[in-house]
């Protein structure tokens, strides 16, 4: 991120914030018309009062609210701990810009930060800044190596390189901290299908399924890995668990076509669209796309509407949403 | 009429009634005068002799058309035409003179018939007698003598000659003979037309003798045709069921599947049909064949043993594991596809039923070549045919005509021998019946005998005799009468008196 983008973002973060502190300051001069000045205990008690308002709406899970009431609280005391909060219920609220720079004002402060590592690292794994998030990831690991969020994120960044080895110790490592994690088992299959382990991957998706029945990307995992075997049957029975039957006949239709059988995608998209309750434009496109390849038409996979494919649960891992 | 009766009384003279009543007079007078006739006839006339030769015929027959029932004139013509045969043959030897041969005189004294003879036909048997009347008992003694030489000459001249044909049956025989000889040369001739210019039907209806020949021709025409198109029919399923398998031979490290297999083993089936068993190809390719059967009997084998311990697999799986276990589906679609891979690898080949039916076609092929040499033959031949027509028809009239002359004086010849054949057939029936006639033999059982004849011509003078014995009873009635005046009925009243009495009394008869 640009030096000139930082500042732009802070001024608008700040005129907010000052925004805010003058409506209140007004609101506080009506009502405290003729009375003194706070004395530090007051405005010591405000912030905690403020910081506590904070943490209720955030676990209410109202992180817009929770981050108004930190920002509040910073403009009356700047503290790490408040500047922490400001990053964590940005990153919640997908302000990643935000979260960045209130994670490295904590780490100006204290560099020694393990949980700011953490969450500068996860932000920028989930801007896509590889190297910069495998720096903060590995130095929380090296200054708290329990945090099982930086191992997670760790072995996903050792999957995108293919070094799926360090990728399973990374995860067997966070497994070992959070072993109730479905996010680490389904990383932990994921891995395995990009390794080519497709029976321990599918074994894998199954145990979470097993365990978490509601925790969808493993079932839709699960039913990918059916697929890429070829077992286009079973894939849409598994796929269909957690998303309509159109679709899951749509998605495994187009695996069927990456994967050359062409008669088997021409069935599952033409059963797509005859499940399906309304017009399914995407299985209608695929659908004509396969009987123009089937009748000798050019290869022109692109057309193709993408289905959802097996994935780690980034998203999940850095929401942490397991505390 | 009653005045005229009365005054002109009628005249006299004897009556019938009167002549009537004198009958015992007139008859003995009659009588009488005729016995005195023939003495006087006797005495007067010059005295004769007869010689009588008793004769016997035996053993005449009677044809089939002759009926036993009239054996007497059977008998009397037979001997009439013998003594005429004997008179002619008397006179040309002047043996007896013209006024003997008027007093000889035949008669059949007997005839006798059997039936049912040895021979199997009626027999006749017969007595006569000749007899000649002379003034001289030796000159009838001789010329009765002579005869009866004649008649034994006769009979055994009758006996000793063959019997000759009529000459009307010898002239049939020639004209049928000739006729014959004409016909033969009549259908030689139209033979030689025949064979010259072909059959004669042919020259009736040249044009429809065309019109066939070219439908025989269509017929051939389409008959190969359809064997070539069966031949192309054949060629393309023959190939079609061997497609693959000159590939295969030529690459034997293709997988082997059903279809190469049955390629094979219709190639192997054309090639035996068509070399025989001994060809080097046949077994060669046989071998071939086998080697491959077996191999993939062995691969089938062996993916049936895989199958079966993935089958294993899985029971096991499904006892640990729930149904939607991913080991458990993996082990499910894993016997699936080995199921699916076992099924690929099981080669059938061609069946006996099938064999035999590429066998059948393989041998139909075979033979349909030689069939279409035959047909190809015909067809030149009926080309020549038709060709040979085509000339014949241009000298169709002409030759028709000639050929019409010869038919026309063919059924002319044909009709006169049939006429002449009839002709011949019934004077041959007549000859044989003649032949199957058998004369009889004459004999002379007893000698001649010469007599006196006491009264020539006996019948000439009892008529004389009577006549004249009539003539005198007439006479001697009318004298009678007239000198008779005896009243005797009412008639001699009328006469008298010239009408009748006025009363008659009635002759009652008393018993």
């Amino acid at each position: 991120m640009d030096k000139q983008t930082n500042n732009q973002y802070l001024l608008r973060i700040w005129g907010r914030a000052a925004t805010l502190v003058l409506v209140s300051g007004l609101l506080a001069a009506c009502a405290t018309a003729g009375s003194k000045d706070p004395t530090p205990e007051d405005l010591a008690k405000l912030v905690e009062r403020t910081i506590n308002a904070g943490d209720e709406a955030a676990r209410r899970g109202d992180f817009e609210r929770a981050l108004t009431h930190y920002l509040r609280a910073l403009e009356t005391e700047e503290s790490l701990d408040v500047w922490f909060r400001v990053g964590a219920a940005s990153s919640q609220v997908g302000r990643s810009q935000g979260a960045l720079l209130a994670y490295s004002k904590v780490l100006e402060t204290d560099p020694l930060h393990a949980q700011a590592h953490e969450g500068s690292g996860l932000e920028h794994l989930a801007l896509g800044d590889v190297e910069a998030a495998r720096e903060h990831l590995s130095t929380t690991i090296a200054l708290d190596p329990d945090r099982w969020r930086s191992h997670n994120a760790l072995g996903i960044l050792a999957d995108q390189t293919g070094d799926y080895a360090a990728a399973m110790r990374h995860y067997e490592a966070a497994l070992a901290i959070n072993p109730k994690s479905p996010m680490l088992l389904n990383n932990i299959g994921y891995s395995r299908y990009l390794s080519g382990d497709l029976d321990q991957a599918a074994r894998d998706f199954y145990n979470v399924t097993r365990l978490y029945p509601d925790y969808e990307a493993a079932w839709t995992n699960l039913g990918i890995v059916y697929a890429q075997r070829r077992w286009y049957l079973d894939a849409v029975g598994i796929l269909a668990r957690v998303m309509d039957k159109a679709k899951a006949y749509n998605d495994v239709g187009y695996i069927a076509y990456r994967k050359g059988d062409l008669a088997e995608a021409e069935r599952l998209l033409a059963e797509a669209v005859r499940v399906s309750p309304t017009y399914y434009l995407d299985a209608n496109r695929n659908l004509e796309q396969v009987r123009a390849r089937l009748q000798g038409g050019p290869r022109n996979a692109a057309i193709l509407q993408m289905p959802t494919g097996p994935s780690p649960t980034l998203a999940e891992a850095a929401a942490g949403d397991e505390g | 009429m009653r005045a005229d009766t009365a005054t002109s009384p009628a005249p006299r003279g004897p009556s019938w009634p009167a002549r009537f009543r004198r009958r015992r007079l007139a008859v003995a007078v009659t009588v009488g005068v005729a016995l005195l006739t023939a003495i006087a006839a006797t005495r007067l006339v010059e005295p004769s002799y007869r010689a009588v030769a008793r004769l016997a015929l035996d053993g005449k027959t009677l044809s089939v058309d002759q009926d036993v029932a009239n054996a007497s004139a059977h008998v009397a013509t037979e001997l009439q035409a013998r003594h005429e045969r004997v008179l002619v043959a008397a006179r040309q030897a002047s043996a007896i003179s013209p006024r003997q041969s008027e007093r000889v005189q035949t008669r059949v004294t007997d005839v006798a018939v059997d039936p049912v003879s040895e021979r199997g036909v009626p027999l006749l048997s017969a007595s006569f007698e000749v007899s000649i009347d002379a003034a001289d008992a030796r000159e009838a003694s001789q010329a009765t003598t002579l005869l009866l030489d004649l008649y034994l000459e006769d009979d055994e001249r009758a006996h000793s000659a063959p019997p000759v044909p009529p000459a009307e049956l010898v002239a049939v025989r020639a004209e049928a003979s000739r006729l014959a000889s004409l016909l033969a040369g009549s259908q030689a001739e139209l033979a030689d037309l025949e064979r010259e210019h072909g059959p004669l039907g042919s020259m009736d209806d040249p044009g429809g003798q065309l019109t066939a020949l070219a439908n025989q021709a269509r017929t051939l025409a389409a008959q190969i045709d359809d064997l070539q198109a069966r031949r192309v029919e054949l060629d393309r399923g023959l190939r079609d069921m061997q497609r693959g398998a000159s590939e295969y031979r030529s690459n034997p490290g293709m997988p082997l599947t059903s279809e190469a297999l049955s390629a094979l083993q219709a190639q192997w089936t054309v090639l035996r049909t068509r070399n025989g068993s001994d060809a080097a190809t046949v077994r060669e390719l046989g071998a071939m064949i086998e080697g491959l059967q077996a191999t993939a009997d062995a691969k089938f084998g062996a993916a049936a043993a895989e199958l079966a311990t993935a089958v294993a697999e899985y029971a096991r799986l499904e006892q640990v594991y729930p149904l939607d276990h991913p080991d458990v589906v993996r082990q499910a679609h894993t016997v699936s596809a080995l199921e699916s891979r076992l099924e690929s690898l099981r080669v059938r080949g061609l069946t006996s039923g099938d064999r035999a039916y590429v066998e059948g076609l393989a041998r139909e092929r075979s033979q349909i070549d030689g069939r279409l040499e035959v047909l190809r033959e015909r067809r030149e031949s009926l080309s020549l045919q038709i060709a040979e027509q085509q000339a014949q028809a241009t000298r169709a009239p002409e030759i028709r005509q000639r050929r019409a002359e010869l038919q026309r004086e063919y059924a002319e010849l044909l009709a006169a021998q049939q006429t002449a054949l009839e002709q011949q057939q019934l004077l041959e029936a007549r000859f044989d019946a003649v032949l199957e006639q058998r004369p009889g033999r004459i004999a002379t059982p007893s000698p001649l005998e010469v007599h006196r004849v006491l009264m020539s011509r006996p019948d000439v003078i009892l008529a004389l005799g009577l006549i004249a014995g009539v003539v005198a009873a007439f006479l001697t009635v009318a004298v009678r009468e007239r000198v008779d005046a005896r009243i005797s009925g009412t008639e001699s009243i009328r006469r008298m008196q010239g009408h009748l009495p006025l009363a008659e009394i009635p002759r009652i008869r008393t018993a």
